[in-house]
């Protein structure tokens, strides 16, 4: 049986799928009996629920407005000094 | 990779054909419209690898036009052994580091030396069962962002390549440069600790209930470290 210490070192592991079938197991039946790292568990994939339904860091308007600009005074640039 | 072996492995299933090859194709032919295009396609991808690199707007947005200016003068060589993507966000990353590496901070960039207690989980309620519904849409993207900008830049840019961008492990970690074990190590840390960061907005209210459990999980930590 794994102890708390273990099943948090390989949480990110179990939450990616990325743990043998053996491993996953044993995660598995330390979650069923420990209500923290339970709550841990839970939370965290939460957390990640979170931020990908947030649409975190998403590009802003102007800064995918200046990109344009900047872009054409790039290429007019190298167009004109690289031939 | 020989385009022979990459489409053996295609076919096989193992690398999904790369969707931006005929766009690239176009640019190379010289359509001006096909890089503006890719532009668009990608521009997310790229800010979020540069934001979350150099932490400020106006060095992600310089980081950003060298990264397209870069893709635009290189695409001739670009040998599509990899996906376009992985070359992509490659060359973001080099731009940003170099951005960051000129920053003027006091801070450390690096590794902060977190030890192993300082990512104990120490938020230990519940939470609600439906965040969503308690904020705003906006309201949430603002929480969310201003717990990944709380993050040290070395779980800072793991965490926005993996779990926003949504790259693979492997993927992550070359883009990055660093191994596979170091990419692990330091998204399980920035994982907690955003964890850590969004638990004061998420939480139930404190209950006899959950105050007893946390006394109780104190104790048992308590001994825990006694006996080491």
């Amino acid at each position: 049986m794994l102890d708390c210490r273990h099943v948090l070192a390989e949480l990110s592991n179990y939450l990616d799928g990325e743990v043998s079938p053996k491993l996953k197991q044993t995660v598995e039946e330390h979650l069923a009996s420990c209500r923290r790292c339970s709550l841990v568990y839970n939370t965290t994939r939460k957390t990640l629920k979170l931020v990908t339904e947030a649409g975190a860091l998403e590009i802003p308007l102007e800064v995918s407005a200046r990109l344009r600009v900047r872009l054409n005074l790039g290429k007019t640039e190298q167009n004109t000094s690289g031939r | 990779m020989s385009e022979r072996v990459r489409d053996t492995k295609m076919s096989a299933g193992l690398l999904a054909p790369d969707d931006d090859l005929p766009l690239l194709d176009r640019i190379v032919a010289g359509d001006a419209q096909a890089f503006e295009e890719l532009v668009q396609r990608h521009e997310e991808r790229v800010y979020r690898v540069t934001i979350a690199i150099t932490g400020n707007h106006e060095d992600a947005e310089e980081a950003m036009q060298q990264t397209f200016l870069k893709v635009y003068q290189h695409l001739g060589g670009f040998q599509r052994a990899s996906k376009f993507t992985t070359w992509l966000t490659r060359i973001a990353v080099n731009e940003a580091l170099q951005k960051r590496r000129r920053q003027r901070v006091t801070e450390s960039l690096d590794d902060p030396r977190l030890t192993d207690e300082a990512v104990m989980p120490k938020q230990l309620r519940d939470w609600h069962d439906d965040p969503e519904k308690i904020y705003s849409k906006q309201q949430m993207r603002e929480i969310v962002e201003s717990a990944i900008q709380s993050l040290a830049p070395m779980y800072r840019e793991v965490f926005v390549l993996r779990d926003v961008q949504g790259l693979t492990t492997q993927e992550a970690a070359e883009a990055l440069g660093i191994a596979v074990s170091a990419l692990k190590s330091r998204l399980l840390r920035a994982r907690l600790m955003m964890r850590e960061a969004l638990a004061g907005h998420f939480q139930r209210p404190i209950t006899l209930k959950s105050r007893i459990f946390q006394v109780r999980w104190k104790i048992q930590d308590a001994l825990v470290a006694g006996f080491r």
